[in-house]
């Protein structure tokens, strides 16, 4: 509990200093957001206009910075991320959370696939070390791992969408769909198939070689040596002596990669025109679109924090030995 | 006494770039319900044996001759699917550092219990039996749910003897089980086997290199060099009359607590296993080696009814090494 709490405390700072750097990175970024606009407008646009744009924005010049820097905290806590400019006159909150659902699903979902497929497949491969399984899986999704995901998106859009009509070329739903619901599930899936294999692909090897690595470390201990001697089944051995040591690495990254899982995949994301954040985020850049970037890349900051400590959580859970800590 | 583990011959070979054979034609008989032990330096293959005995040999270690019969079966050549049902219910094992034998991720309870339920005690008896287990070797029984790293060494290896019980086996291998602790824990640890093994009469193969240790414990020595036999007799005679001038040395190696006497090392160090020594192994190391020694292996001699000895020294009426 007392190392739960001290993380807990940790976890506040580290949100604090990322709030700043978001407030401070934009305003320390070549270029002014008031240019994009006016330039958006072609310049009819009056001066008084621009000031309420201005003060709408936060980037009020008359207001000092430490008076803007509590202005944005203040903001921050009611949830108002601001109002983009590339979307004018749509909320950053609105617009993040509407593309925050799609990227959970398709990262989540291939991440948590690649993990899972990944783990199992390095723990087999470890506790057949020498079998056909353990000379295939390790170097094929090697290969794989050192694609460039990007690329392997393309690859797979040009074959599988372009060349042979079987998936989407892009897009979360098809024309006549849109938006969740159950109804909507299988056409849904349906488009995520390419860019969630493409994430898997690419991501499995990681997960595979270094379960292998762990598990290979496990079943030379002494423990898993006694657990021989009990006449215990293989099946227990594997699991609950090899594989339950084993995992508590991956385990951690797992989790921390959980917080990339809202950043990692822009190019996926922009090759499959998914509307995803990193989708957004991507086009925020090319629009100037402050509010937006910093909208986006405070939830990003959220969702790494958020996953460390689920990390932590699972980590307590999974090993006696941190619940002292 | 009969005889409970009859190993004939044995030889295992571990198998890579060289083939090493690092138990080369072992002779033991293990009683039932005495204490063996086996001693020699580290890599003489004393955990070789242990390891074949138990079945527990890597994939690239062989059992390439010999039998291990045990309680009229021969462990040599029974399928791993044979061999579980003696796991543990015949032949249980306590290993060297009591830190990494137990599973840090399982309570004390969890680990004793698996074993038990894994031959088919129920988990309800198990659990009553496992808090039984832990009063036998002295621990409170409500260290069943604390996990590993809770536990002090000495209170993890009482945990492994107590586990090692569980079902009541004819034959407890203990390789080096006090080898990590302190000496006031030691003597506490092998106090207890000895009662504990008065009270349940099982027999104990005990593996160390600790002669001092092996000659308080055990009922009979044998003593191993380089993938050898050299010498086996009961505790008295290897301790007051050993005839292999191996022996003598690491008798001579630890200080005794009685009396006052030099320490005298065993110069130079035990040959590589990939290429052996023809005729006695020990022969490059031995203060009192005749010509023969180097070309001829040395037959093994019967000293007396229960000691033998493999020394050219010993040969046609000869003292051999007093």
């Amino acid at each position: 509990m007392r190392y739960l709490l001290r993380r807990a405390a940790f976890y506040a700072v580290a949100l604090w200093a990322a709030v700043t750097l978001n407030f401070a990175l934009p305003r320390m970024m070549p270029g002014n957001p008031m240019q994009v606009l006016v330039a958006k407008f072609r310049g009819r646009i009056n001066p008084d206009a621009l000031y309420a744009y201005a003060k709408l924005f936060g980037l009020d010049r008359h207001v000092s910075l430490w008076a803007q820097y509590w202005q944005y905290i203040g903001q921050l806590l009611h949830g108002n991320l601001g109002v983009s400019l590339g979307l004018y006159p749509e909320t950053v909150s609105a617009a993040l959370m509407q593309a925050l659902p799609w990227t959970l699903f398709l990262l989540g979902l291939s991440t948590l696939i690649s993990f899972i497929l990944g783990t199992l497949l390095g723990m087999v491969s470890a506790w057949r070390r020498g079998s056909f399984l353990d000379a295939v899986a390790p170097t094929v999704f090697t290969l794989t791992g050192s694609f460039p995901y990007f690329w392997l998106a393309l690859l797979l859009l040009y074959f599988f969408a372009f060349q042979l009509p079987w998936f989407p070329l892009g897009h979360a739903y098809g024309s006549s769909t849109s938006g969740w619901s159950f109804a909507n599930l299988p056409d849904i899936l349906y488009h995520a198939v390419l860019p969630a294999l493409t994430i898997v692909v690419t991501s499995i090897g990681g997960w595979l070689l270094s379960m292998r690595n762990n598990m290979i470390n496990t079943l030379s201990e002494e423990y898993v040596k006694v657990a021989k001697a009990k006449g215990l089944s293989d099946r227990r051995i594997m699991m609950t002596y090899a594989a339950r040591n084993a995992i508590l690495p991956n385990v951690t990254s797992f989790a921390l990669s959980l917080g990339f899982i809202l950043s990692g995949a822009i190019l996926t994301e922009v090759v499959f025109s998914y509307p995803g954040l990193g989708y957004t985020l991507f086009q925020a850049v090319g629009n100037m679109d402050y509010p937006m970037m910093q909208g986006a890349l405070l939830l990003i900051a959220l969702a790494v924090l958020v996953a460390n400590f689920i990390a932590d959580l699972v980590y307590v859970k999974l090993d006696p030995r941190a619940r002292q800590g | 006494m009969t005889v409970l583990c009859d190993i004939r011959n044995l030889s295992v070979t571990y198998h890579g770039d060289v083939d090493v054979k690092a138990v080369q034609d072992v002779n033991l008989t293990i009683r039932r319900g005495e204490i063996f032990g086996l001693a020699g330096e580290s890599g003489c293959g004393k955990s070789t044996i242990v390891l074949a005995l138990t079945r527990l040999l890597d994939r690239d270690g062989e059992i390439s001759g010999g039998e291990i019969l045990f309680d009229g079966q021969d462990l040599a050549r029974l399928s791993d699917a044979g061999m579980r049902p003696l796991r543990w219910s015949k032949i249980s094992l306590v290993t060297q550092s009591a830190m990494s034998s137990l599973n840090p991720v399982l309570t004390i309870g969890e680990q004793i219990c698996d074993g038990m339920v894994a031959h088919g005690v129920t988990a309800r008896e198990a659990w009553s039996r496992a808090g039984e287990l832990l009063r036998l070797v002295e621990v409170d029984p409500g260290r069943l749910r604390s996990y590993p790293h809770e536990l002090s060494g000495g209170m993890r290896q009482r945990v492994m003897i107590a586990m090692a019980l569980a079902l009541r086996p004819q034959l407890i291998v203990m390789d080096e089980p006090t080898t990590a602790l302190d000496v006031v824990v030691q003597q506490q640890i092998i106090r207890k086997v000895k009662e504990l093994q008065r009270e349940f009469d099982f027999a104990v193969l005990f593996i160390t290199h600790d002669m001092s240790l092996l000659l308080a414990i055990a009922d009979r020595i044998a003593i191993m060099y380089a993938g050898e036999i050299v010498e086996v007799g009961v505790a008295a005679e290897i301790r007051d009359a050993p005839r292999h001038p191996y022996t003598k040395g690491l008798l001579q190696s630890f200080p005794s607590v009685f009396e006052k006497r030099e320490l005298i090392g065993i110069p130079g160090s035990p040959p590589s296993m990939v290429s052996p020594p023809t005729g006695c192994r020990f022969a490059p190391r031995c203060p009192v080696r005749l010509d023969e020694c180097a070309s001829v292996a040395p037959p093994t001699v019967d000293v007396s009814p229960t000691h033998r000895a493999a020394c050219h020294l010993l040969g046609e009426g000869g003292q051999g090494c007093v």
